[in-house]
């Protein structure tokens, strides 16, 4: 009986304090957070810009006779066009477009050859080359 | 008669380049792009960019005990145990207009199993080689018809693992004929387990393969306008001086909200001017800015002072516009312009918009005021001002990065004071601002140091966002109305980057105009 109540005790005890530490947490209010416009504080350096100028590098390359398209930069679902030129597949050049900062991936078009790149910087870089298979790499 | 004899000028090779005499088209397995390493795997890649296909095979680089042919690098099949030149190892060529002379190539075995037999026997180990012919109306992607009758094959021969040389005449039928052909080289075999070692490839011919086509054949592109961009891909196939669209925003429009009491803080509701946007900069086939075309829909001047609204790209000189057209400058202003339409006096090309946007959006009531900001009021119908910007495209030319959207500087004129100037965070104030002005009451600006338009916890007077979204209510705090806006900017812009997105509970639309 006497060790019953004891662990009735503990366990109460437990329970209280699991209690009261849940409590707190939950109560804690974010006194950082501001209710205004006026009292936000950002960076020196934050632009307040929903767009990124996005650099994408184009490393050309030399094919066995000259080939020139559209050079395409667009949104995955190709609903959004960012940037487009007239290329000479084997110049190197910096497409330079602007990018709303919710956008992660482009797809970049030149004819046929189509690569998906995710945009994780500001400076990307494209080339014409496609990955090896499988079976090419065995 | 006028659309045949349109078509028929206008009929251009893809690529004028390919119309040298014959090469010879090498697969020595050497090259990688210049600005990879040369490994096995980037070279199979630089050589598939060419339109190389493999089927079966590697690259290797040579070792003591798998040395290559020559070079560094060869061509590795898998075990030569298929007696199926379909779907045994192979090697395909790009399509090539064949020239006389002979396909030749360098092969060995790795070993001796599997040999020793003649075609077709149990043990034996054989190259085919076959051309492909062209076929447009195969459903086949690859469009690869079938084989010419005339075809080659090769018992390879003791001592296996020295390096042989084939050699096979291309046909005397096919050179020249115009057609283009792939060379398929098969490399068949029964029993055992050994592979070969295949090198310097060498087809005369010239290649007539376009890799960002599928790598199908160097085809004729129909090109109205000959100016060097296929119809297909031009916006404007019956104007030579203009080839693409290029627009910000890709699709919709861009929101710019400004408060207009700078240089002291106001209300925060964003409204005092709201206008949405869209650049369309147009560019020719030498990818050159031809004309600017844009676009900007006054929507709510919740201001009581007339203002103007004007734009520049930073670093752009006036002297690359040749006119501007479309703009809405009203009597008395305080603007004086140059002969190409640009406003006078300053460093970059200015462009002003409308001089005085209360005779756009007209208080209701007469006299000045708020417009389309208290639900209550009459609404006043939204007004589009279309500009048009002609650029030297002859001198002194333009390309898209001279015209982005990083470099896209809008700007309020203050209560037709020239000089009173609200920019967005950072932009640079144009000559014409009054620079005393910098840095006084709550704006916290330091020409010195870049610094503009800021307050000392670095808030703006203005915003730009990305889509068109609804703006404030009369007097209400902008993060009021977007649920997300604050934890974005706290994040220094790392989180919530959708804040401006109409997704679910990211707006408050009751305090939403």
């Amino acid at each position: 009986m006497k060790n019953l109540k004891l662990i009735a005790g503990v366990a109460l005890l437990v329970a209280a304090s699991s209690c009261t530490k849940v409590k707190d947490v939950e109560s804690t209010p974010n006194t950082n957070k501001p209710s205004n416009f006026k009292e936000i504080k950002v960076a020196d350096n934050f632009t307040w810009n929903t767009t990124n100028n996005i650099s994408l590098n184009v490393q050309g390359f030399e094919s066995i006779s000259p080939i020139r398209n559209t050079f395409i930069v667009s949104s995955e679902d190709q609903k959004e066009i960012y940037f487009a030129s007239n290329t000479l597949m084997s110049e190197s050049f910096k497409a330079d477009f602007d990018l709303p900062i919710h956008v992660k991936k482009i797809k970049v078009n030149f004819g046929t050859i189509s690569k998906v790149i995710d945009v994780n910087s500001k400076t990307i870089t494209f080339d014409y080359l496609m990955p090896a298979t499988a079976e090419e790499i065995q | 008669m006028k659309i045949i004899n349109k078509i028929a000028a206008t009929l251009l090779l893809a690529s004028s380049a390919i119309l040298g005499n014959a090469q010879s088209i090498t697969l020595d397995c050497e090259s990688a792009a210049p600005f990879f390493q040369r490994t096995p795997t980037n070279n199979i890649a630089f050589d598939r960019a060419n339109c190389w296909a493999l089927g079966a095979f590697s690259y290797i680089r040579t070792t003591v005990s798998l040395p290559s042919i020559t070079g560094t690098f060869s061509a590795r099949s898998n075990s030569m145990s298929n007696e199926n030149a379909n779907s045994s190892g192979w090697i395909k060529s790009p399509w090539i207009k064949m020239a006389s002379g002979n396909i030749t190539l360098n092969i060995r075995m790795e070993g001796t199993s599997g040999t020793g037999g003649a075609l077709g026997s149990g043990s034996y180990k054989a190259i085919r080689i076959r051309l492909v012919t062209y076929d447009p109306n195969v459903i086949s992607s690859s469009k690869e018809g079938s084989f010419l009758a005339d075809s080659f094959t090769y018992l390879i021969q003791s001592p296996y693992t020295n390096v042989q040389n084939i050699s096979y005449a291309v046909p005397a039928s096919i050179v020249g004929n115009n057609n283009v052909y792939k060379v398929m080289i098969s490399f068949i075999g029964a029993g055992g387990n050994n592979r070969a070692i295949a090198d310097d490839i060498v087809i005369p011919g010239t290649y007539w393969t376009n890799p960002s086509n599928n790598c199908l054949p160097q085809a004729l592109i129909v090109d109205a306008d000959n100016d060097g961009v296929q119809d297909s891909d031009d916006a404007y196939p019956n104007d030579a001086a203009r080839a693409y669209n290029n627009v910000f925003p890709a699709s919709g429009y861009s929101t710019l909200m400004f408060e207009d009491l700078w240089p002291s803080l106001g209300d925060y509701d964003f409204n005092d001017f709201v206008v949405d946007y869209k650049l369309n900069r147009v560019t020719n086939a030498a990818n050159k800015v031809v004309e600017i075309k844009a676009e900007f829909v006054s929507r709510a001047a919740g201001a009581s002072r007339p203002n103007g609204f004007a734009f520049s790209f930073d670093g752009l000189s006036g002297s690359r516009i040749t006119s501007v057209s479309g703009n809405k400058i009203f009597t008395p202003n305080p603007h004086t312009f140059d002969a190409n339409g640009t406003e006078a006096g300053q460093t970059d090309a200015h462009f002003v918009v409308v001089s005085n946007i209360f005779k756009v959006l007209i208080p209701q009531g007469g006299g000045s005021g708020g417009v389309n900001t208290n639900p209550t009021a009459v609404r006043v119908p939204n007004d589009t001002t279309r500009m048009t910007i002609s650029f030297n495209t002859t001198t002194n030319t333009t390309s898209l990065s001279d015209v982005t959207l990083a470099k896209f500087n809008p700007y309020l004129i203050v209560n037709q004071t020239r000089g009173t100037e609200i920019h967005l965070a950072d932009k640079t104030p144009s000559a014409l601002v009054n620079s005393a002005l910098l840095g006084t009451a709550d704006d916290n600006s330091n020409a010195g140091s870049n610094r503009f338009y800021k307050t000392k916890n670095n808030l703006p007077w203005a915003i730009n966002v990305t889509s068109s979204i609804p703006y404030m209510k009369e007097t209400i705090d902008f993060t009021k109305g977007y649920n997300n806006f604050i934890d974005w900017s706290v994040s220094n812009g790392t989180t919530n980057t959708d804040w401006y997105l109409n997704l679910s509970n990211f707006r408050d639309n009751n305090n939403l105009y």
